[in-house]
């Protein structure tokens, strides 16, 4: 365990993605999915593992600051409320002027350059999200700032003097590496590397009184190289094999008669 | 001919064994739309071997980087030593597998390279605007086109997308491999080795039959129906989703999908999974795949042979009790 004589800064960086289990339905140009009522959105569950994590970090390492920032439209503010009520300290958010898609190589520069002047000593991500389960706005984060990074991490370890962090990364379903990476660095952040926690009570509170700072990012995007969109198709309930019906009866003597002749049971 | 389609094949230890036939595949389809040529570039602790391994089976010209033991799993360093190789060698699409550190590398390598980046494609086509890249979001519920933004893209290819075998069309010649030095110019990384599993589990590798659970299974409790219907099979092992393993209802060690096992059953019985990318790419491999849920748009259903719309805490026990009774007469 690190003892407790040097403090940390921690970027946290939220993604808020619709709920996947709602009726989804495309926007008026085909492009995105439509905003409305019957679409609920909330935080990257990914994300939940890296708030609960950096605040793991805080309660080793007393005077640690967590910030979490969140890129997309005004609705994103319910999400970076939630990480304050998860135990966030300081939240921002960095506005565009679109409710639909937006590249990882925007979002990562519009991260990278908020905090390159802010002097983190850790950035955290969720290990992907959940809509387009891209995992690339970490490591492009990390590129950008040219600073270590490590993916898909199930455990992480400070070093005493504040300059090094040991991980161990996910390779496979039993295998993992560890690593050392100098401080300040990048971490994604694994399923199961932890039990994110419910709000507690004071959290709540304290949410509900903090404000949530809005950051221009200036800077000139005009040479990023960004994927172009031509749309989004919806998928047809298009089923590849044949389909049961019938009686719940029916339908496992059917299962039972296919496993029969496929020699299976 | 120019080789403007370089593959970028990155052995870290948790790939698919099939990962680079697939990323062969996947080269040629997208070099049927550029008109160019396909090389490759194999990454690993013997890279160059494989290199004159890929080079003799594809007839391609490769190159290889050995890659150092403590340097393996710097994905970033990798990235900076593919930059420095690529630097003079004019590719327009670098081509890499869309697992966790293939993601990583790629991320690394689109910002080193200027480059635009276009993650877990699943299909190539042509369109007016140019090469449409598509993948599959929303957990399935929908198909995203997209094209490239720059001179230069990288691309991760969705493992079970396209292929494992054949080759380039085309391509008669013996090619070539070019062994390049490993530098590592990035630093603050070093490798402190492996963890491998405290012990072995084999059973998904051995069973012949698979019963998954996933989210919809909804509690610990109904694991049993689970256990019940694998006892109807000879040799039967069951397995889940990641999120069932994050619930701790079941051992990493039995997690299928892109950062668990890649398994290969003669049947796959996905019970209350919907079918998520991240889980389909651990089952390409599955001969033959039941799912039962309760939704009845569930991607899983997309690749099932036999698709039951039920709730599975209804049918499973169902199906035991025809099972048990004789009832298929």
């Amino acid at each position: 365990m690190r003892a407790c004589c040097v403090t940390m800064k921690i970027l946290v960086c939220i993604k808020q993605v619709p709920d996947l289990d709602a009726h989804l339905e495309r926007n008026e140009s085909l492009t995105w999915i439509r905003e409305g009522a019957s679409v609920g959105y909330r935080m990257n569950r990914y994300d939940e593992f890296a708030i609960e994590e950096a605040v793991r970090i805080r309660e080793r390492i007393s005077g640690t600051v967590i910030d979490a920032v969140s890129v997309g439209p005004g609705r994103v503010l319910s999400a970076l409320k939630r990480s304050l009520e998860k135990g966030v300290d300081e939240v921002f958010h960095i506005p565009v002027d679109t409710a639909g898609h937006i590249s990882a190589a925007t979002v990562s520069w519009l991260i990278a350059e908020f905090a390159r002047s802010r002097s983190y000593d850790l950035i955290v991500c969720g290990v992907m999200a959940e809509d387009d389960m891209q995992g690339i706005v970490g490591p492009m984060i990390a590129a950008r700032l040219g600073i270590p990074s490590a993916v898909s991490i199930l455990f992480e370890e400070l070093n005493e003097t504040g300059t090094a962090v040991t991980v161990e990364c996910e390779v496979d379903a039993e295998s993992r590496n560890r690593l050392i990476l100098d401080l300040p660095c990048l971490l994604t952040v694994q399923t199961g590397i932890n039990r994110p926690r419910y709000p507690s009570l004071s959290n709540v509170m304290r949410a509900k009184a903090k404000g949530i700072a809005v950051i221009d990012v200036s800077g000139d995007m005009t040479g990023l190289r960004t994927e172009i969109n031509y749309g989004l198709a919806a998928l047809p309930d298009a089923k590849k094999g044949i389909v049961l019906n019938g009686s719940r009866e029916e339908k496992a003597d059917a299962l039972l008669k296919i496993l029969h002749e496929r020699s299976l049971l | 001919m120019n080789n403007d389609i370089m593959i970028i094949h990155y052995s870290h230890g948790g790939e698919a064994p099939s990962s680079l036939g697939e990323l062969v595949n996947f080269a040629a389809a997208l070099a049927s739309h550029t008109g160019g040529g396909v090389a490759a570039l194999l990454v690993g602790t013997d890279g160059c071997v494989q290199a004159s391994e890929a080079a003799r089976t594809f007839r391609i010209n490769t190159h290889g980087v050995d890659v150092p033991v403590s340097s393996l799993h710097d994905t970033q360093a990798i990235a900076g030593c593919v930059r420095d190789i690529l630097a003079g060698i004019g590719v327009r699409y670098l081509c890499v597998t869309h697992d966790v550190p293939g993601s990583h590398l790629a991320g690394g390598l689109a910002v080193y390279l200027d480059a635009c980046c276009i993650t877990a494609v699943e299909r190539i086509s042509g369109s007016a605007a140019g090469i449409a890249f598509e993948r599959t979001i929303m957990n399935g519920k929908f198909r995203m086109s997209a094209g490239s933004g720059g001179p230069r893209t990288v691309v991760t290819v969705m493992p079970g997308s396209f292929a494992r075998g054949g080759g380039i069309a085309g391509t008669t010649g013996r090619g070539g491999a070019v062994c390049h030095q490993f530098l590592n110019t990035a630093g603050g990384i070093v490798s402190a080795g492996c963890i491998p599993a405290s012990e072995s589990d084999r059973a998904l590798d051995e069973a012949e039959v698979i019963i998954a659970a996933g989210r919809g299974i909804g509690s610990r409790e109904n694991l049993s129906l689970i256990r019940e219907t694998a006892g109807l099979f000879r040799n039967a092992a069951i397995a889940g989703s990641r999120p069932v393993c994050d619930f701790d209802w079941l051992p990493y060690s039995r997690q299928v999908g892109m950062t668990g096992r890649k398994v290969s059953p003669k049947m796959y019985f996905a019970c209350g999974i919907s079918g998520a990318q991240q889980h389909i790419a651990g089952i390409t491999g599955a001969r033959f795949i039941v799912a039962v849920n309760s939704d009845p748009k569930a991607a899983i259903f997309s690749v099932a042979d036999v698709c039951i719309v039920d709730d599975l805490r209804g049918f499973l026990p169902a199906l035991c009790e025809r099972a048990m009774t004789g009832g298929v007469g």
